[in-house]
């Protein structure tokens, strides 16, 4: 193997491994955000049970779509960094 | 406060003295009919400003002679010195012209208004003039009728001068009559003690009419019927030129700092010329006197020789004072400083920043943020609320139902001194920044533009609706002021979140909080329309106050958008790959849609 030759397969697994490391840390911080988004779903699973006022509750109906939405999306994503 | 007190005192005197005498009612009238004529013929000549009238002003200005015959001219043609002089602050707080001519101006009008003695001395007392009034007023009140603009101008000229000539005639048969019942003349009090107290009460009598010409026609019909005696009418002269400065000095006090100063001119120019008029009284007598057997007029005439005093201590005054004009203006300048509107200076953007592109960006973020924080005072109180309740926990649902309140607050002015500086900064070292930022950092400064791009329309929106906001968040009509109080509450709870996102750095703002009050806000939107229809179909609001709310919950919805937009900005992490990431969990605009779309009901 020439010297050239090594020094470009160097450089290609040093690409490979920075694109391995980007997705690392893109699916750690995934991770964080989905487990904050579950916890939020489920304080506002029991807000909803508790409130009786139409109003707040279609707050909260709102808020808790929204959350339900963005896990979907979120674990979908987490999927794909795999 | 003084004119509950005031107003009715005026009242109570002026009927008691209709019921104890005729006359007095008659000569109150001619004041009454006088007065009228004196604001006919101001609209009449006010129709043809924006015009020839500014024209000329701002042609003959060059030159102080130029300046002081305007003012002469004008004001005997238009015989209303206060017409001259608020034109003239218009001009000069449009920077049109400047202290010094505005002040010759004043100066000449002074001497201008002077013909108006000589006109009712010389004709007024002397001829039937009621008799040529009816026809001015015919002529004139048919001509107000009219279409064009310019014929209805010469209407109220003509209305005017009727007006004006009916109130002298008025007032001489009422003194005439007077005579035989009261001697006044008979209160005369001699020496200065009489100069002192008849220019005093020359002074309250121009200030209570707000018109120096009443108070010499007044003094002048009274002359004519011997009720006063000569010198204190000269005194009751004099009063009546300083009376009139007092008028434009309290006229002054809501004006800006031009018209101050020109008001400030004024008094000085009428005070001094009063003060050396007393001064001088029996050497301006003999003057007087002496100039009256020059120009032919008679030893008894002592209405056209009031008429000439006054033009000649005016001119004095003239020629007094105008040597000193520079020195006036710089002593104007000096006693009423422009108040240098103290815009908000950037504070982060740095030249030594500009050398290293990450500690530039670090900058411009930080003052993105001082934008904001300057910002937000002016969004709170554009939604006539206070910046403390909008940071507070308070329940903006509780807003809804609030009752009628009235607000004052210019936004614009706010946002001339306080954003316009600091954006045009922040746009101007972006640029720069741009030139010579590496890719890592374009989008972030572009993005960061954006941000205050976004913000400065969302104040230019609630712009927009504040005038709306303001009026009908104090009507009566439940339902209009609801719909704009639910407006405030989503945009209070919107600019509360921003602040705690942008300046806070609250954690609990993130990217992915802040869909749920673009939720809010897109659903909101939906009701409104559905509201919108409940209330147009039932006739619960008009069709006027329909469209307004319409246009006025565009801008409402605008400005919560962007504000959302740059807190989304400015709250993100800084981290490029988390941010990355929020953003792509973070619903896209259809995902919202289809988000209330689940919810066929909208919101309760």
């Amino acid at each position: 193997m020439t010297q050239k030759t090594h020094t470009m397969l160097k450089r290609l697994r040093h690409l490979i491994d920075r694109d391995r490391e980007d997705k690392k840390v893109k699916r750690s911080h995934l991770r964080e955000v989905l487990s904050d988004l579950r916890l939020r779903q489920r304080k506002l699973e029991r807000k909803l049970a508790e409130h009786p006022d139409r109003e707040k509750r279609h707050k909260l109906e709102n808020e808790l779509a929204v959350v339900r939405a963005q896990r979907t999306k979120g674990i979908a994503l987490c999927r794909s960094l795999k | 406060m003084l004119n509950r007190i005031f107003l009715p005192s005026v009242f109570l005197v002026l009927a008691y003295g209709f019921w104890v005498s005729p006359d007095f009612k008659a000569i109150s009238a001619g004041v009454a009919v006088f007065m009228l004529g004196m604001r006919a013929l101001e609209d009449g000549f006010r129709t043809f400003t924006g015009g020839v009238l500014e024209r000329v002003l701002q042609r003959s200005t060059d030159r102080q002679w130029k300046s002081l015959t305007l003012g002469v001219v004008a004001t005997a043609l238009m015989q209303s010195s206060s017409l001259v002089s608020v034109i003239t602050i218009s001009f000069l707080s449009a920077g049109l012209i400047a202290l010094s001519p505005a002040l010759a101006i004043v100066f000449g009008a002074n001497l201008g208004t002077t013909t108006g003695a000589w006109l009712i001395a010389g004709l007024g007392l002397k001829v039937d003039i009621a008799a040529y009034a009816m026809p001015m007023l015919v002529f004139g009140v048919i001509l107000i009728f009219q279409k064009a603009r310019e014929l209805r101008g010469v209407g109220w000229i003509l209305t005017g001068l009727g007006l004006l000539f009916l109130g002298i005639a008025y007032m001489k048969d009422g003194f005439e009559a007077f005579k035989s019942q009261i001697d006044l003349a008979a209160y005369a009090i001699p020496g200065l003690l009489g100069l002192i107290v008849y220019t005093l009460i020359g002074t309250a009598a121009t200030v209570v009419m707000q018109s120096s010409h009443a108070t010499l026609v007044l003094i002048l019909s009274a002359l004519a019927a011997g009720q006063i005696d000569y010198a204190n009418a000269l005194a009751l002269a004099i009063g009546s030129n300083i009376g009139t400065t007092i008028t434009a000095v309290l006229a002054s006090l809501g004006s800006n700092v031009d018209g101050k100063r020109l008001a400030g001119g004024h008094l000085l120019f009428n005070g001094l010329t009063g003060l050396v008029a007393i001064a001088a009284m029996p050497w301006l007598i003999r003057v007087v006197d002496a100039a009256s057997t020059l120009l032919g007029i008679a030893d008894h005439d002592l209405t056209l020789k009031l008429a000439l005093f006054h033009s000649l201590f005016n001119l004095i005054g003239i020629a007094l004072l105008l040597p000193w004009l520079k020195q006036i203006v710089r002593l104007l300048l000096r006693i009423l400083p422009a108040r240098e509107p103290t815009t908000i200076k950037p504070l982060y953007l740095s030249e030594s920043a500009l050398q290293v592109p990450e500690a530039a960006l670090s900058a411009l973020r930080e003052e993105t943020r001082h934008l904001f924080e300057r910002a937000f005072p002016i969004l709170a109180h554009g939604l006539n609320l206070h910046r403390e309740t909008v940071l507070s926990d308070f329940d903006f649902d509780k807003l809804v139902a609030a009752p009628p309140r009235k607000g004052d607050y210019d936004i614009e002015s706010e946002y001339e001194t306080d954003l316009k500086t600091l954006y045009g900064a922040i746009v101007e070292y972006t640029g720069r920044l741009l030139e010579t930022a590496s890719p890592a950092t374009t989008d972030p400064v572009l993005r960061l533009r954006s941000a205050t791009r976004w913000l400065v329309e969302a104040v230019k929106a609630i712009k927009h609706m504040r005038g709306n906001l303001v009026s009908y968040a104090g009507y009566r009509n439940d339902d209009i002021r609801t719909e704009y109080n639910r407006l405030r509450a989503m945009l209070a709870e919107v600019l509360r979140v921003a602040y705690r996102g942008c300046i806070d750095e609250d954690p609990n703002v993130t990217i992915l909080s802040l869909d749920t009050l673009r939720l809010h806000a897109k659903d909101a939107a939906h009701a409104l329309e559905g509201h919108l229809d409940h209330l147009i179909r039932h006739h619960r609001i008009t069709t006027a106050m329909a469209t307004s709310l319409m246009n006025d919950s565009t801008y409402a919805f605008t400005a919560a958008e962007r504000l959302l937009d740059v807190t989304r900005v400015l709250a993100a992490p800084t981290d490029s790959a988390h941010r990355e990431m929020d953003m792509a969990i973070s619903l896209s605009e259809s995902e919202i849609e289809q988000l209330i779309d689940r919810s066929p009901e909208g919101s309760p």
